[in-house]
């Protein structure tokens, strides 16, 4: 590397400024999470490379404060970290706590990325008596097409929303084309009948027509009491004959299915919360809540719960409630919510490979530190005795 | 170099998180629950804006207010049905409770036909995993029954396979719907038909 590139990277100066723009960093994103919430303000601010912070809203890009990005101030103070090691501190047995602090603290910033690109987080939602061997997102739809022609199984064909762009086609099952007319990641749907005025979606099939809707586009919400409402439009065709457009909604979920025949066999089209599917079911056996007496504050909530698995063949039961999360197949199941009147348990399935990263980096910058301390303890005693005699 | 190539890293794969791809896959058969929406506290990204009801009805945003509209009539309603909490569209709401079975009952009133007789029966027969039938296979299956001073279609749907039952009275009246339903096991459902149909003939508009 060259000197002047080794200098610049492992100076001091460098620390201090990212450290600066890492506060400045925090500072901004937490005033825009007001507005966007903290999931966005999270993507936008801290796993990006760069952002803007707006003076306010709709203002044009040279009006607003041009910050570096969570992703460039992590790796540019891995560098500088690493860098000044080499830079500043001569490796020997005396600096070997120094050596190991670091290493911690290059592990956390390590573990921070890994964690940023590899946990998902979805959630189970159990009936008591119910079971369940999926979870849904909390934000991301997909479209489906299911082939509900066999007797036993389900052949779903999935479209996650990362895939959608308007206007192009998906093939299902190598015989149906899907066309994505049009995606509203939020939207309002109504009945034309109670809503004078408004014109009824531009469908030929299914619910939107049967049940006479209109539907409007809306301005995605980031705000945490607000939800979206993800709504399309789609057009099905097969061996050149139409097989009708279509209204579909995550606001359907809980309408008859919208189905469709072509080929002798019967599909069903729908647009849900994206599910991930697993090789065991999880079944609510009882979910209690306990409340302080005398009043209604909530003192514990937990899920008594079944885990079912053909293969390798498994069936255990499991007790999930607050701080004491179910850990299963890599996946963390957190007692997140209930609903139902205390008969729905709303579990948070966690998948983060890179758990335990964190944990382990701390325990070597602790180790580090007694091991710093210790080494200078040490030597403080032996040159103290050596001035003695 | 070790560092920069570790931070060149991070860089190349911030841009290349978490991609879904389009893709097929088999399950286990499902049949399509009305699950209610399960809003979680504080974090409101759980779905779509959702009725107010257990999921037991078609409705739309704006139709909790519609429902609100119409007042509860007086129902007399059999002393072992366990009175419940109303919900936000609920205008009655009854448990009734055999040994180990248990049953729902509900009324909802709702402006409009809510998509028109076709379409709620089938909702009904498809919460107990029943096919959809169509319009003339429908009219044989409702029959007329008194709902107070007024008639009603009744109609009873039972799942050998799955053993759960509905029997129901749907009520157009005054330019609203009448829901009348009572789903659970269906033997219970059935022992439950006299004083199903006694409730209804009871109520007061």
């Amino acid at each position: 590397m060259p000197k002047r590139l080794y200098y610049f990277f492992s100076s001091v100066r460098l620390t201090v400024f990212l450290l600066a723009a890492s506060i400045l960093l925090v500072f901004f994103g937490t005033l825009d999470q007001v507005h966007w919430g903290i999931h966005k303000a999270q993507q936008a601010y801290f796993e990006s490379l760069f952002v803007i912070w707006p003076y306010q809203e709709g203002v044009l890009f040279y009006k607003g404060l041009p910050l570096l990005g969570g992703y460039t101030l992590g790796a540019l103070l891995l560098v500088n970290l690493i860098l000044g090691f080499f830079r500043f501190t001569k490796l020997t047995k005396a600096k070997t706590g120094i050596a190991m602090i670091h290493g911690g603290i290059v592990l956390l910033l390590i573990s921070g990325f890994l964690i940023s690109f590899m946990q998902k987080e979805t959630q189970m939602t159990l009936d008591e008596g119910g079971s369940s061997n999926y979870s849904s997102s909390y934000r991301k739809v997909e479209l489906v097409v299911i082939d509900k022609s066999a007797p036993d199984v389900d052949t779903v064909f999935s479209i996650p929303q990362a895939q959608f762009r308007a206007g192009e086609t998906y093939r299902a099952f190598d015989a149906i084309d899907v066309q994505l007319i049009d995606f509203m990641p939020n939207s309002v749907i109504g009945r034309v009948s109670q809503n004078p005025g408004r014109q009824p979606v531009n469908v030929t099939r299914g619910t939107g027509v049967e049940m006479g809707l209109f539907v409007d586009r809306r301005p995605e919400t980031h705000a945490l009491n607000q939800s979206n409402l993800p709504s399309a439009l789609v057009t099905l065709s097969a061996d050149g004959k139409s097989l009708g457009s279509w209204l579909v909604s995550a606001l359907f979920r809980d309408f008859p299915p919208q189905t469709f025949e072509f080929g002798g066999k019967q599909y069903e089209l729908a647009l849900r919360m994206h599910r991930t599917y697993y090789p065991f079911t999880i079944e609510l056996l009882d979910f209690t809540h306990d409340r302080y007496p005398g009043t209604n504050i909530p003192k514990n909530f937990s899920s008594d719960v079944r885990i079912i698995r053909p293969d390798p063949h498994e069936d255990r039961r499991a007790l999930i409630y607050m701080n004491h999360p179910l850990r299963y197949a890599g996946l963390t199941f957190f007692q997140q919510g209930f609903d139902n009147d205390d008969t729905t348990s709303i579990l948070q399935v966690v998948r983060n490979p890179a758990w335990q990263l964190p944990y382990w980096a701390v325990l070597l910058v602790g180790l580090g530190m007694l091991v710093q301390f210790s080494i200078s303890l040490v030597r403080f005693f032996t040159k103290s005795q050596a001035k003695e005699s | 170099m070790k560092a920069f190539l570790i931070a060149t890293s991070a860089l190349l794969i911030s841009g290349c998180k978490d991609q879904e791809t389009v893709t097929t896959y088999t399950i286990q058969k499902e049949e399509r629950k009305a699950v209610p929406p399960t809003p979680v506290a504080g974090d409101a990204a759980a779905g779509a804006a959702q009725p107010g009801d257990g999921g037991t009805m078609n409705a739309l945003p704006g139709m909790v207010e519609q429902s609100q509209q119409f007042g509860a009539p007086t129902f007399t309603a059999p002393e072992h049905w366990q009175a419940q909490p109303l919900g936000n569209m609920r205008k009655g709401s009854w448990q009734i409770a055999q040994d180990d079975l248990t049953a729902d009952m509900s009324v909802l009133v709702f402006p409009g036909d809510v998509g028109g007789d076709l379409a709620n029966i089938n909702r009904w027969r498809q919460q107990v995993g029943l096919p959809a039938i169509d319009a003339a296979t429908l009219a044989k299956e409702l029959t007329a029954i008194p709902v107070g001073a007024y008639e009603g279609q009744f109609i009873t749907l039972i799942n050998p396979d799955t053993g759960q039952g509905i029997i129901g009275a749907i009520l157009a009246k005054d330019g609203a719907t009448w829901f009348f339903k009572m789903i659970g096991p269906a033997p219970l459902v059935i022992q439950e038909m006299t004083a199903f149909k006694q409730f209804l003939a009871a109520t007061e508009f």
